[in-house]
């Protein structure tokens, strides 16, 4: 069963891509953005976040916001070129994320019911 | 009795809001756009503000000459556009946005982009299935 953030149940639960492309130091809205899809994923919805950019560095250890969306069920992506750009090897990432291509972003971003929102 | 217009309907539709140097969000819009054409989709690309800077025709096929690698050869992004619809025909296309480009005083565009008023965004939007904003609105 699927519930609002306040214990409702959720009509019609979506399915989210949020793609997060900042630094987590770029200012307090990277957060929130990360913050906001583990709201979405608390209410039932189905939420990956996509890191890409400098965004990957949310998949280092630690992350709190990477550990409460884990928590709440949604699944964390790291764009694999941008992780090797940086020099971020997977072995120093989080457990709670897997490395992927672009090319499964796309397919989940074309699949249908699909929205996405790119930060 | 007229006849109807029917609007060609596309995929995907990227607006590229981003101020393309400032990192690698052009990067990642074409990398994510190419993703989708090779699995068979249709994706047009609204270059927004200072995104239509890419595409000038002043750019040349190449970029300047790396002092690290003086024999190689990168392609400037006018060049990687046109390979990308010449690689996509029917199936890309690059929009170039009309004021974005006058007030920046690039109009002088490669032949294969296509120009197109703001007054037409929201129409261009309706012809998508999908629409993502890169760069924020």
């Amino acid at each position: 069963m699927t519930v609002e953030g306040d214990g409702r149940p959720v009509d019609d639960p979506s399915r989210y891509l949020l793609i997060e492309s900042q630094g987590t130091w770029a200012g307090p809205n990277a957060g929130r953005f990360l913050d906001d899809a583990r709201v979405l994923a608390e209410a039932g919805h189905e939420v990956r976040v996509f890191l890409v950019q400098d965004g990957v560095f949310a998949a280092a250890p630690g992350v709190p916001q990477l550990e409460r969306l884990a928590k709440a069920g949604a699944e964390v992506w790291v764009d694999d070129f941008s992780a090797a750009q940086r020099a971020l090897a997977a072995r120093s990432l989080s457990p709670h994320v897997t490395v992927v291509g672009m090319d499964r972003a796309a397919e989940l971003l074309m699949s249908e019911s699909c929205r996405a929102v790119w930060h | 009795m007229a006849g109807t217009i029917t609007q060609r309907r596309w995929d995907l539709l990227l607006v590229v809001t981003a101020a393309p140097h400032s990192n690698d969000v052009i990067t990642s819009a074409l990398r994510l756009a190419q993703s989708v054409l090779d699995q068979g989709r249709t994706v047009r690309l609204w270059a927004c503000g200072y995104a239509n800077m890419l595409t000038q025709t002043t750019h040349g096929d190449t970029k300047l000459i790396n002092t690290r690698d003086p024999e190689g050869v990168y392609p400037s992004s006018s060049r990687v556009v046109r390979d990308m619809l010449a690689a996509n025909p029917g199936t890309f296309a690059w929009i170039a946005c009309t004021a974005c480009s006058a007030e920046r005083g690039a109009t002088s565009h490669i032949n294969e982009v296509r120009f197109r008023s703001p007054m037409r965004f929201v129409s261009t939007i309706e012809g998508a299935d999908k629409t993502v904003f890169i760069g924020g609105a």
